[in-house]
């Protein structure tokens, strides 16, 4: 407690360079805190489980354009014959693809009455029956589509009859009951749930509807097609490679592109947030780095300066631990302003985020996180100098300059 | 005097070499982070066609339901209905406006072994061309019979054009768009908008259509929308026909609008064409009205830059100014050390301003060394965002404004945050230091 008071008057003599440490330690506890807990929320984002073993499927987009072509008759002829390649499980047109940011979506009500219902929108899955497990989706309870549950729209007013949920959209539609074995009603069309799957993400990875999907057996001919193919884990890329000769060799009357597996669609849907953590990552790293040089030029700078005090002070009796701890306790009054001053700034910076760009609340445990890497740096970028003053000899009092 | 003192500044500068490559290292992370950032955004809010975004102006209608909610900041849908783009498209004469969407075909030649190519294709009027600055290479657009009796003529791209016939003026040659024989009117030279803002659906920076065809055509000849449809009304849609009628938003609507008076014209038009379709019972809102945005507000209005864009820079932005605050700090250390010989100079005649100004240029110098690394850093960033992003090669590259920014930028936030330490400096009194020596 003694050498405070001495280590502080010394210090108010060299205000400004003090000034800049606080500042550079709070704006630094200011930025790496924001960026740190951005960059959490985003990979949390990014690695929500969407339900979908995206390795292992391929989804190809086809476009017919000969109006020749029975389209409904040859979707059928697709997925018979692509499940004889060796390694794939199971195949099916679809009319959209999970994670693609591309999608149809329905309105539902859970019930015929438009008052008092509650009605939602979701991402909506057309294919052949056997659609549910060539998105590797698994019917927990209820059953899976059968052949003759299957629709062929060709005149446009067809409608569907039986449908199989997500846990998520059943939840909203039938808050307090069961809803395996309900109806829901799109537009005024009766919709009998037949199965519920567990989990599975739609197509539009940012919105809060993407775990409300379903699944409703019906083709129609329309001339583009996505096609969904569930593939044995070490057969992918083989299949991935000869699946479009494939398909053109049973019909040769389309355009056949996009294949890919699940797992680069989603990269790229992913894209922005991953570019996100990158360049914030970047940031914090430098920042750390240049933050720990700035504190340790300084302390050089000041142990330099002050040669001759160090030198008479050793030369009176201080011992090398006295010197080390001289400019340690320095180091820590420093850094317990900037870090109060840092915390302020956190807080003020996650206000502004929160209020233009809607960013989540800081966890105070960010802060806390960075602070404790902050001593480590600045315990680091002052001992070295610190170290090195304490080796100053003691004669260098007796000389001038 | 002063490649005197850049003399004197480069003699300095090597004197500390730790701490000046230290300073040097500081600016250079700032601008080369806060210059990626700044890149990025400011491709992201370029002005697409600057030569008249003043006069180019999207058509928003607030004709949904009582209780539609859109994800816009002012609840208004972003297209409208075939039903509103045909009643608008057939008044106003005088003006240039056009009404138009996405389809898409697969695209032959009439060499039976050529592969087709699927392709995205604009359904338009013949004003589109005029209105976005489009210019032809060979032949031109449909003539103006066409947007009223539709013919199957097709202007195509150059690139499609290489991709079909190998270049040259193929005009008057057919092509097949899915089994429909369609003829080349016209061949329009590359034209690629950045951001691609007439159609901001499907994403921002998208390549353009590389097929046109006539608007007329799309009633007769059923042809699908490849971008957004939203209803908000409960339809049943089971035919085109149906969906010509339906309160379905799926079109884009533009006008050119070269004054003021044409501005007030058409905008005193459409509040009539509201009130009219208000008064039949269509437009069921209180607040029905008519929105017109030009390309700068309705760029902002969509968000093109984004809010992760704005985020990365403010972030980059003080994290620049952490390294400056180091740098002035440094700056500090090393001027304050040179004191005793700023007193013997002081001494010896030099002046207050003399000692500062010389000082500055120390600093501008540093300020020049650590823009040139920061934008070799900043080209580093860029590069590696092409290599591991997807369609951020246009993105990603500096124009000669940012060249030139980033060593400006560094020069002047260096030279501001070397006046303090400058002006400390030459402050000093030269009698304490004489008096040591």
């Amino acid at each position: 407690m003694l050498v405070i008071s001495p280590i502080f008057n010394a210090m108010m003599r060299s205000k400004s360079s003090v000034i800049l440490i606080i500042l550079q330690i709070a704006l630094t506890i200011a930025i790496v805190s924001n960026a740190a807990y951005i960059i959490h929320e985003r990979i949390n984002v990014m690695q929500r489980d969407t339900g979908i073993p995206e390795a292992q499927i391929i989804k190809t987009h086809m476009y017919f354009y000969d109006e020749d072509v029975d389209i409904i008759k040859q979707l059928a002829l697709d997925a018979q014959q692509v499940k004889t390649i060796p390694g794939v499980i199971e195949a099916s047109a679809i009319n959209a693809i999970p994670l693609s940011d591309s999608g149809s979506s329905w309105m539902l009500r859970n019930q015929l009455e438009n008052n008092g219902a509650i009605s939602t929108s979701a991402g909506a899955f057309l294919g052949d029956y056997n659609v549910v497990s060539a998105l590797g989706q698994k019917v927990s309870r209820g059953r899976n589509f059968r052949p003759d549950d299957m629709v062929y729209r060709t005149k446009g007013d067809e409608v569907p009859q039986v449908t199989i949920i997500t846990q998520a959209l059943a939840d909203l539609l039938f808050p307090s009951q069961e809803a395996l074995g309900q109806t829901l009603y799109s537009l005024d069309i009766p919709i009998k749930i037949i199965g519920i799957v567990d989990r599975m993400y739609g197509p539009w990875v940012h919105f809060n509807m993407v775990e409300r999907n379903m699944f409703i057996p019906m083709l129609s001919d329309r001339k583009n097609y996505r096609f969904s193919v569930i593939v044995e884990e070490d057969k992918v890329d083989r299949v991935l490679s000869e699946l479009n000769d494939f398909l053109l060799r049973l019909e040769g009357r389309r355009v056949i592109n996009h294949t890919m597996t699940v797992a680069q669609l989603k990269d790229s849907s992913y894209q922005n947030d991953r570019l996100m953590t990158n360049m914030l990552f970047v940031i914090i790293t430098v920042l750390v780095f240049i933050t720990a040089l700035g504190i340790a030029g300084m302390t050089i700078f000041n142990v330099n300066r002050r040669q001759k005090q160090i030198g008479t002070r050793r030369a009176l009796g201080a011992s090398k631990g006295d010197i080390i701890s001289y400019f340690m306790t320095e180091s820590a009054i420093i850094s317990v302003i900037g870090i109060a001053l840092g915390v302020i700034t956190a807080f003020v910076l996650n206000n502004y985020l929160m209020s233009y760009f809607n960013s989540a609340a800081l966890e105070f445990s960010y802060i806390a996180g960075t602070i404790a890497s902050i001593v480590v740096v600045v315990i680091v970028s002052v001992l070295v100098p610190a170290r090195k003053a304490s080796l100053i000899s003691p004669a260098i009092a007796t000389r001038s300059v | 005097m002063f490649t005197y003192y850049i003399k004197l500044a480069f003699k300095s500068l090597k004197k500390t070499p730790f701490s000046t490559s230290l300073m040097i290292l500081a600016i250079a992370c700032g601008i080369g982070i806060s210059m990626t950032a700044l890149t990025l955004n400011h491709v992201r809010s370029a002005d697409p066609i600057p030569e008249k975004s003043g006069q180019l102006f999207s058509l928003q209608l607030q004709a949904s339901g009582k209780h539609s909610t859109w994800q816009t900041s002012d609840n208004v849908p972003l297209q409208v209905t075939y039903q509103d783009a045909t009643n608008i498209m057939r008044t106003l004469p005088e003006y240039k406006h056009t009404p138009m969407f996405k389809t898409g075909y697969a695209v032959r030649s009439s060499d039976p072994k050529f592969a087709p190519l699927i392709h995205s294709a604009r359904v338009t009027n013949r004003h589109f061309f005029s209105m976005f600055n489009i210019t032809f290479l060979y032949g031109s657009v449909w003539s103006e019979k066409v947007d009223e009796n539709p013919a199957n003529l097709v202007v195509i791209s150059e690139e499609l054009n290489q991709k079909l016939f190998g270049g040259g003026d193929n005009t008057g040659e057919k092509i097949y768009l899915d089994k429909e024989a369609f003829r080349i009117v016209g061949i329009i030279n590359p034209w690629a908008p950045s951001p691609n803002y007439y159609d901001l659906n499907n994403g921002v920076f998208v390549d353009p259509e590389h097929v046109f065809i006539p608007f007329s055509l799309s009633a007769i000849t059923e042809l699908n929308s490849w971008g957004n449809n939203n209803g908000w009304k409960e339809e049943a849609i089971h035919t085109y026909q149906a969906k010509l009628t339906s309160e379905n938003l799926w079109l884009q609507y533009w006008f050119e609008l070269p004054n003021k008076e044409a501005y007030e014209h058409v905008k005193q038009h459409l509040t009539g064409y509201v009130a009219q379709q208000k008064k039949l019972g269509r437009f069921e809102r209180d607040d029905a009205r008519s929105v017109l945005r030009n390309v700068k507000e309705w760029l902002a209005y969509n968000n093109v830059v984004g809010d992760d864009s704005n985020v990365l820079v403010g972030v980059s932005f003080l994290f620049l100014s952490v390294c400056l605050v180091n740098t002035i700090g440094l700056l500090l250390a090393k001027f304050l050390r040179s004191a005793p010989n700023v007193g013997v100079r002081r001494a010896l005649g030099a002046s207050k301003e003399q000692v500062f100004s010389q000082h500055l240029v120390e600093v501008g110098v540093l300020g020049l060394l650590g823009g040139l690394l920061g934008l070799v850093f900043a080209q580093v960033g860029l590069i590696l965002l092409k290599t591991h992003f997807d369609g951020y090669d246009v993105l990603a590259t500096m124009d000669l404004t940012m060249l030139l920014s980033a060593p400006i930028i560094a020069v002047v936030a260096t030279v501001l945050a070397g006046i303090y330490p400058a002006w400390r400096v030459c402050t000093t009194l030269p009698s304490i230091y004489l008096k040591t020596q």
